[in-house]
């Protein structure tokens, strides 16, 4: 894969002048991850206005704020490169859409009792998060693109320090 | 002649990275938030050197049938170690278990076995959990320090996942009481933003509390913090320019 991804960039290199080098992979990263993002956005929205802790609030805005400036980086590189904002159709779902958050579960945080709200959405968030860091690491691995690879890293690295909190805030409840 | 050479080798690339994408990372799956399991005390830090669950706590993924913290798998054995500082968290009788899903596989049955005894079983007949799932326990009038053991079983593999969780069953009910831990490692970075904000010009660093306004320094330039937030590992401020502002 390695190799023909440098075999990718020397016959490019030959015949064409210096385009920034990409992958599939790079693409499909991108792809997946700015709805990925979207997602997580909306959830921290939700959280912004119902959590009852204001360490949960403060955190959900401070996702919020990043995450929708990396949506933007990446929706833009994209555009630059000129491929599809999405995948193809089916690409996604090799795992039968098992790693989704579903937009019935963002409903249902939406919903969920005020006594309730603060426990699931850092459930939500977490195990949505730890589907960030294997799609980045994933990137990390395969990808070609550098400042796509120093994204995935820091989305690795971001998310991983995100879960860390806030198991710390689902351990230490509030009295 | 040369085009069609590129645009084949350009498929090849792009099918063989699509392979890499789809065969990724361990696709995992599951693990109890709180009160507390071991990887989750593992992957916040609160116990130290755990080995490679810190990266993964929810991949504790074995055959069916075990009675062990991880899943039979080598390189979470420390998972098992009882000599490690594991944190009890104080609970009643009553205690809600929640679990963060990372993958919503088909279900037949949830485990809660304290030794021998199977203290709880909620049986989902092969139905996809939800994003996030709860159940609640009573804990069968076991007291003092308990080891409890939770297996999730997956209905359309020999597979499980195991989460142990270290209690402090008293009396009363109620929900998980976080305990004063003496034994654990206390860790660098402070886990809540009870710090007051740094004076003005210290250099920023993971884990402290930034208000709207305060100032630090990283890689010898300032910066102006424009979101309240407790800062992170990867949100260092010129990557994060919704929440520093280069002065």
């Amino acid at each position: 894969m390695k190799r023909l991804a440098i075999v990718l960039a020397l016959v490019a290199g030959c015949s064409a002048p210096a385009e920034p080098a990409f992958n599939a992979a790079d693409v499909m990263f991108l792809q997946m991850m700015i709805p990925h993002h979207e997602q997580g956005i909306q959830m921290a929205a939700i959280a912004e206005e119902r959590a009852a802790r204001p360490e949960v609030r403060a955190l959900a805005s401070a996702i919020r704020a990043t995450q929708s400036d990396e949506a933007k980086t990446m929706t833009s590189r994209l555009t630059r490169w000129e491929q599809p904002m999405e995948a193809p159709p089916g690409s996604h779902d090799a795992h039968g859409g098992l790693h989704e958050t579903r937009p019935s579960d963002i409903l249902s945080l939406e919903k969920a009792p005020a006594g309730q709200f603060d426990v699931n959405f850092l459930n939500l968030l977490a195990g949505h998060q730890h589907n960030a860091v294997d799609m980045a690491r994933t990137e990390v691995k395969t990808g070609l693109d550098t400042s796509t690879k120093d994204l995935a890293k820091r989305i690795e690295e971001s998310r991983g320090a995100q879960i860390q909190e806030m198991l710390r805030l689902l351990a230490a409840p509030q009295r | 002649m040369r085009k069609t050479i590129l645009s084949i080798v350009t498929a090849l690339a792009a099918v063989a990275s699509t392979l890499v994408v789809l065969t990724g990372p361990a696709q995992a799956h599951g693990y109890i938030s709180s009160p507390p399991s071991r990887q989750a005390n593992c992957a916040q830090g609160r116990v130290a050197n755990c080995g490679p669950i810190i990266y993964e706590p929810q991949s504790v993924e074995g055959a069916k049938g075990q009675r062990n913290c991880h899943g039979g798998l080598s390189q979470f054995a420390q998972l098992s170690d009882e000599s490690k500082p594991w944190p009890a968290t104080s609970v009643g009788q009553n205690v809600t278990f929640n679990w963060i899903l990372t993958a919503r596989h088909a279900t037949s049955t949830w485990e809660y076995y304290i030794g021998n005894t199977r203290v709880a079983v909620f049986n989902d007949g092969g139905r996809q959990p939800g994003a996030t799932v709860s159940h609640n326990v009573n804990l069968g009038g076991f007291s003092g320090r308990q080891r409890l053991l939770a297996i999730w079983n997956i209905a359309d593999t020999p597979m499980a996942f195991y989460s142990c969780v270290d209690l402090q069953i008293g009396g009363g009910g109620g929900n998980p009481q976080p305990t004063p831990t003496p034994t654990v490692t206390p860790r660098p970075p402070s886990p809540t933003p009870t710090v007051t904000p740094p004076p003005a010009g210290g250099t920023w660093r993971t884990g402290t509390y930034y208000a709207t306004g305060s100032t630090v320094t990283y890689g010898g330039a300032t910066y102006r913090c424009l979101q309240a937030h407790t800062s992170l590992a990867g949100w260092e401020p010129p990557n994060v320019p919704a929440l520093w502002s280069r002065v």
